[in-house]
């Protein structure tokens, strides 16, 4: 039985708290009770409380926050975990959001209680489908948002006194490329959405139908966007790629009027998509026109399925990068060591290939670790790009790189490690008595940086290749809808010896 | 600009469209921080008066506050003290309203029974609500007031809502139900006759055909009644059969469910041979199996189980990590090994892992470590994916070294070796370290030139690293200690090297110094004519020695004396030995220590030496330690010893399973299972969106046709009602909620009998006729929905 949710920011303070039962200790409560049995209870998955209650943590993926969640020792964590992973995505369906912030959450208190009052039952979880939720509870009334896009709207008409977004701003933006609207586009959509006569109607998952789509939607624009992202996770090694894997996510938002049928073909280069790497949404597993053998043996040709209105993750797929994907993406970065004549230089090169469809990378930051009893300074000598701080408590250098790189450029950074008086004299000792002689090697591991972790992320390119061949409604009326696919490359784990 | 201007004014035109009293609230709220700002100017007297304003807008925005005070368990407000003021709003118009002061009863009407009681009037004019969504709150309501005297109204309603048309409130009734029967379970007599009471109830909601339903009544079942399997005997198949239509939670308990179900109710699969028919059943814990013995004999396994296990595959592709983690126990329970690969298991493992949150992945990697010591050769392909990073979380960073250390091979080795080392030499968390080093000396096991080159390195690193962690340290020495022993032959070199390292280096920890000196100790009867030498080169540096140091040299000087006894066949000569006079520089030295212990020592050794108690300083120095407790060195029955592998006791319980049951009870699954299959089909089948549609259905092909009496009757009946007029309407409603179970339930029973074999192509029309129903049925309740909506 779920006793209590407790939803925190990465610092441990409480945000929103939702208990279904009487008396509920508090966060704080539980948190003294804890540090009385185990100093390092945060760092830990499940806490027991005592001999009937424990405490599962999940730290958020998507969000900043931290979920607790007090249960009875009866539970199994692996499911409740899974469940709180599941709201978290829920959350972010259900507010149409791309990140649950601190505020959104304080501004929506309310909101959440009567979310998770649907959401769990007698501390079992009953309803997880984000359309039937958003039916139970109804989105606030648009016109705080119409109000919102309005103004919104003017000022931008405003800001633009040619008001060339108006002359052709919707249009062109709309329908440049196969990119997202701009936001403004999106407001203006949004705009007719939140018009006083589609808004009333009052939704409600059909009973009869699909149960995981709401009736009775209509929207005046048809609107379906994909986004297809991936995160790199790989380590590498002197160039040659040691083990990894591309975590991707296929996600639609989509504003169909009625009960749309939507085909979607992927194309997928070699790779393959079956059971053993891939997960799908519900509204693709439970469609029959995609045949469960085929979806097991991977050989589908195209995926049908009526989604959910709204957000929603169709998929989910992790693909295996082999030996010879060891040029992850665009991007390479090179960490030489042991530079200089006294072996306690190090350079680290990222280049930046070149692409068709990639303009720039934002956000590339790389971290250096040095190794693990390396006390001393590191100074930079040379670097092309951004900043660099140094944190020698952590024995890390953190090199933020510009915030959006060019295509087709290099970036170095060299840096010069000393160790600490004490040591180096160490050091001086015995190299001065054998001054031609280099460091010993035990010094000179000890000047290394162990590894380097990198950060980045791009547009409009997956690093696996694959790509949205299309996408359409097949039983849409006789308007079309909008379509759009945003790719997006991040990474995860990656790392550099 | 003319353009922009114009589309400015048709933009504020829209807006003037709009009614004079929304924009007024409009304009103080733009924005949720703004009304957020505004919400928190509410004192607790203003709260007051917006609960009694006859505003519905105002009563909402103080019960909204009164929502956030209670989600931030603000301690400024006594919410206590407005019990009365809020709870009247339970009469509200308003779904969220109602909605608010029923999450406000949740929390507060245990404190005060008697107010809460107060409502109960109105939550039960709520049930007679037409809309599902009031109708569903209203019994949560309802059965969320924890009094004892409420039982027999709530119990009432819950007859009535069992039988609604909508399955949310039959889902509601499911958890209705939950809550009645845990509030029994204080009172012994009161609990037999609740039982007996709800148990009918929850019969009939497990026959239900809505998926929501099913899940919620599964949750009742597994909570409530988790010795009462037998429920499910007539609904098993089609269970299956509706398996990926379930909610995650539920998919996870049912799979559970039915894994204790397979092995008390159903036959145990069994081998029988080709030839000699001689039959083997499926080992009780899954162990491998050679593949001549899967060619000469077939599987026979139940066609239900079978069916089960089929049933499985959707589930294969679940975002759930629980739910890969059932169907992966199914099939490690259920079948043979065979099987478990066969469904792609071991990479549906990996994907969780990859796939899932830090917390999950905790959990995935201990299942997958029980999973490769059974079955290694099904993840050795998959060994890349457990190299640890450096951002995984230290639980899962040490599991995936054990996987690793199960996963080693001729091929792999050489990769994984080099990998270890460099765990070894660069992370920080010592736990890691500790692992690496103890799966290097698997490693070493595996090949001779490998130990060799291990025990190289491992010198080398020695005399580079300062190895400043205790613990690690300790691993350390017992890595070494372990290599000695696997290779007797070359442990000479090895031992000399390290005396080299101890008398002359000094970059030495003060832990792994006192860690060789000892090791030195427990193995001066291999090569006795070393330690002598290792101990005189030690003590003109015992002062500057550590604590820990100074300690083992005095041990060892002990150790090597009663070694030096034991030796000598006659009488030993004090005053000739030079390992006595060893050993009593070492006493000297060390009677003057700072350390108490270390002078306590002293003191103890020569009493005994000095009585000649030499039996018991064999015993006490020279007895044979046992093997450290590094991981793997059971290497005999690994797969019987679950201790190697430290899982989690949460893991460790959920592995334990009942046995097969040897007697399996006559049961009979299938004459019940057609009439529920039946109901099952009428609400899917007749999906006015499905049925356009025509493709091979992958649920059992009888499946596809027929309907129940039972629930197709009340259905679309209500339903046409709601196209006449609201009068009659409601009459009907009622009428229908307020027929007696028992009555109905006889009919069932008949019905059953006379339609099961004959009516079935009679029925396929109906379903036609009704999949048109349904059609109208939408349109009458947008109809519906039209007029309420501009009725105010």
């Amino acid at each position: 039985m779920i006793v209590s949710i407790y939803v925190n920011d990465r610092c441990q303070e409480t945000l929103f708290q939702y208990s279904t039962v009487a008396e509920c200790p508090t966060f704080r409560q539980l948190v003294v009770k804890l540090q009385g049995k185990d100093e390092s209870w945060e760092s830990k998955y499940c806490n027991e409380i005592n001999s009937e209650l424990k405490l599962c943590r999940h730290v958020s993926l998507l969000n900043p926050v931290v979920y607790w969640c007090l249960i009875s020792c009866s539970e199994s964590t692996v499911s409740v975990v899974s469940l709180l992973e599941e709201i978290d995505l829920l959350l972010l369906q259900y507010f149409d959001k791309d990140q649950l912030t601190k505020q959104k959450i304080n501004n929506n208190l309310d909101r959440l209680s009567m979310l998770f009052h649907c959401i769990l039952d007698a501390g079992q979880p009953v309803i997880t489908d984000s359309n039937r939720l958003k039916a139970m509870v109804p989105s606030r009334n648009d016109l705080s948002k119409l109000l919102k896009t309005t103004t919104n709207t003017i000022t931008k008409t405003l800001q633009q006194p040619d008001g060339s977004m108006f002359k052709n701003g919707p249009e062109k933006s709309r329908f440049s490329g196969s990119r997202y609207p701009s936001s403004s586009a999106s407001s203006v959509s949004s705009f007719h959405v939140g018009s006083p006569g589609s808004s009333l109607v009052d939704h409600s998952v059909d009973e009869s139908g699909v149960p995981w789509r709401m009736s009775g939607i209509n929207y005046a624009n048809n609107e379906i966007f994909i986004d297809m992202s991936e995160e790199i996770n790989a380590i590498v090694e002197k160039g040659k790629l040691l083990t990894g894997h591309i975590k991707g996510c296929i996600d639609l938002n989509n504003h169909l009027s009625g009960q749309p049928l939507v085909e979607m073909k992927l194309g997928l280069l070699d790779h393959k998509l079956s059971h053993l790497n891939t997960t799908f949404h519900r509204c693709i597993l439970e469609d029959k026109a995609n045949s469960i053998n085929d979806l097991i043996a991977g050989k589908f040709t195209k995926l049908t399925f009526v989604p959910p209105d709204g957000r929603t993750r169709l998929c989910q797929y992790t693909l295996p990068l082999v030996k010879r994907d060891s040029n992850l993406g665009i991007i390479d970065v090179n960490l030489q060591s042991s530079l200089g004549k006294r072996l306690d230089e190090f350079e680290v090169r990222v280049t930046v290939g070149m692409s068709t469809t990639v303009k720039e990378i934002e956000n590339m930051s790389m971290t250096i670790r040095m190794n693990r009893n390396f006390k001393g300074i590191v100074r930079v000598m040379r670097n092309t790009h951004g900043g660099v701080e140094t944190n020698m408590t952590r024995g890390e250098v953190n090199w933020h790189l510009d915030k959006n790189m060019v295509c087709g450029s290099m970036a170095v950074l060299r840096c010069i490690a000393e160790l600490e008086p004490e040591l180096a004299s160490n050091d001086q000792t015995s190299s001065r008595s054998s001054v031609v002689q280099p460091p010993s090697s035990h010094l000179t591991s000890l000047l290394q940086p162990s590894f380097i972790k990198c950060y980045y992320e791009h547009k409009s390119q997956l690093p696996s290749g694959i790509k949205l061949q299309s996408i359409d409604v097949v039983n849409g009326g006789p308007k079309k809808p909008f379509k759009g696919v945003k790719y997006l490359t991040k990474t995860g784990s990656l790392e550099y010896r | 600009m003319v353009d922009s201007i114009q589309r400015i004014t048709s933009v504020l035109q829209s807006a003037r469209d709009l009614t004079f009293g929304a924009a007024a609230v409009a304009s103080s709220r733009i924005g949720e921080s703004s009304y957020t700002q505004y919400s928190k100017s509410i004192d607790p007297e203003a709260l007051t008066r917006l609960l009694s304003s006859r505003n519905s807008r105002e009563v909402k925005d103080a019960m909204k506050r009164v929502m956030s005070l209670m989600a931030t368990n603000d301690p400024t407000v006594d919410l206590k003290s407005m019990f009365a003021d809020i709870l009247k709003n339970i009469s509200s118009e308003d779904v969220k309203v109602k909605r608010m002061v029923c999450i406000y009863l949740l929390r507060f009407a245990e404190s005060d029974p008697n107010v809460a009681l107060l409502s109960v009037n109105t939550i039960q004019k709520n049930l007679q609500d037409r809309d599902p969504e009031a109708k569903a709150l209203a019994l949560k309501a309802l059965s969320d007031i924890n009094v004892a005297s409420l039982y027999p109204i709530t119990l009432q309603s819950v007859k009535k809502c069992v039988s609604d048309a909508s399955p949310l409130v039959r889902a509601t009734s499911a958890m209705t139900l939950f809550k009645l029967f845990q509030d029994s379970k204080s009172h012994d007599e009161e609990d037999d006759v609740r039982r007996h009471d709800l148990v009918p109830l929850l019969q009939e909601l497990l026959a239900d055909p809505d998926p929501l339903v099913i899940s919620c009544t599964l949750v009742v079942l597994q909570n409530c009644l988790p010795d009462r399997l037998d429920l499910l005997h007539g609904h098993f198949r089609r269970y299956c059969a509706v398996l990926p239509s379930l909610s995650h939670w539920a998919q996870s308990l049912l799979v559970e469910m039915f894994i204790r179900y397979s092995k008390h109710f159903i036959k145990r699969p069994v081998f029988v041979n080709r030839e000699d028919r001689s039959e083997t059943p499926l080992p009780e814990t899954p162990e491998l199996v050679d593949s001549w013995f899967l060619e000469a004999n077939d599987l026979i396994i139940d066609p239900d189980l079978d069916l089960f296990l089929t049933s499985l595959k959707p589930l294969l592709f679940s975002s759930n990590a629980s739910v890969i983690i059932s169907v992966s126990r199914a099939l490690f329970m259920l079948a043979p090994l065979s099987k478990f690969r066969e469904f792609g298991m071991p990479h549906c493992l990996v994907k969780a892992l990859q796939l899932s949150s830090t917390e999950n992945r905790c959990i995935i990697v201990q299942m997958i470590a029980y999973y490769a010591s059974i079955d290694p050769e099904a993840f050795a392909s998959l060994y890349r994916s457990f190299l640890p990073t450096a951002d995984d979380d230290p639980i899962v960073g040490s599991y995936k070294l054990t996987i690793i250390s199960l996963l080693i091979t001729d091929k792999n080795v050489k990769d994984i070796i080099h990998e270890l080392k460099y765990y070894i030499t660069t992370y920080r968390d010592p736990a890691i370290v500790k692992k690496a080093l103890s799966t290097l000396v698997v490693c070493a096991h595996n090949s001779n030139a490998f130990s060799a080159h291990i025990m190289k390195w491992l010198l080398s690193f020695m005399e580079n690293d300062n190895l400043t962690d205790s613990e690690v340290t300790s691993e350390y020495v017992n890595v070494i200690r372990h290599l000695i022993q696997i290779n007797p032959s070359k442990n000479l070199s090895v031992m000399l090297k390290l005396s080299q390292i101890i008398t002359e280096t000094d970059n030495l920890s003060a832990y792994a110094k006192a860690g060789i000196i000892w090791l030195f100790g427990e193995y001066i009867h291999v090569e006795p004519r070393i330690v002598p030498d290792v101990l005189r080169k030690l003590i003109p540096k015992f002062a500057d020695e550590s604590t820990e140091a100074r300690l083992q040299i005095l041990i060892l000087a002990a150790k090597l004396l009663s070694f030096d006894i034991d030796r000598c066949e006659s009488d030993y000569d004090f005053e000739q030995s030079r390992i006595a006079h060893l050993y009593d520089a070492v006493m000297y030295l060390a009677k003057f220590d700072d350390d108490f212990d270390i002078r306590d020592k002293v003191r103890s050794l020569s009493s005994l030496f000095s009585h000649e108690r030499f039996e018991i300083l064999t015993l006490l120095l020279q007895a044979a330690k046992p093997w450290p407790a590094l991981s793997l060195f059971t290497y005999g029955d690994k797969a019987s010893d679950l201790a190697h592998l430290e899982l989690s006791p949460e893991v460790l319980n959920s592995l334990k399973v009942p046995q097969w049951s040897t007697e399996v009870p006559e049961v009979d699954r299938t004459p019940v299972e057609t009439n529920n299959f039946m109901k099952n089909k009428s609400s899917i089948s007749s999906n006015t969106f499905f049925a356009s549609r025509t493709r091979a259905n992958y649920q059992q092909p009888k499946a596809s046709s027929p309907i129940s009496s039972k629930s197709s009757s009340p259905e679309p009946k209500t339903f046409t009602s709601s196209k006449g007029k609201t009068y009659k309407l409601q009459s009907l409603d009622e009428f229908f909620a307020d027929i007696p179970e028992k009555p109905k339930k006889t009919k069932i029973v008949i019905e059953e009998e006379s339609e099961t074999e004959s009516d079935v192509a009679q029925l396929e029309e109906s379903s036609s006729d009704e999949s048109d129903d349904t059609d109208d049925i939408e349109e009458g309740e947008e109809d519906d929905r039209s007029s309420t909506s501009s009725d105010p």
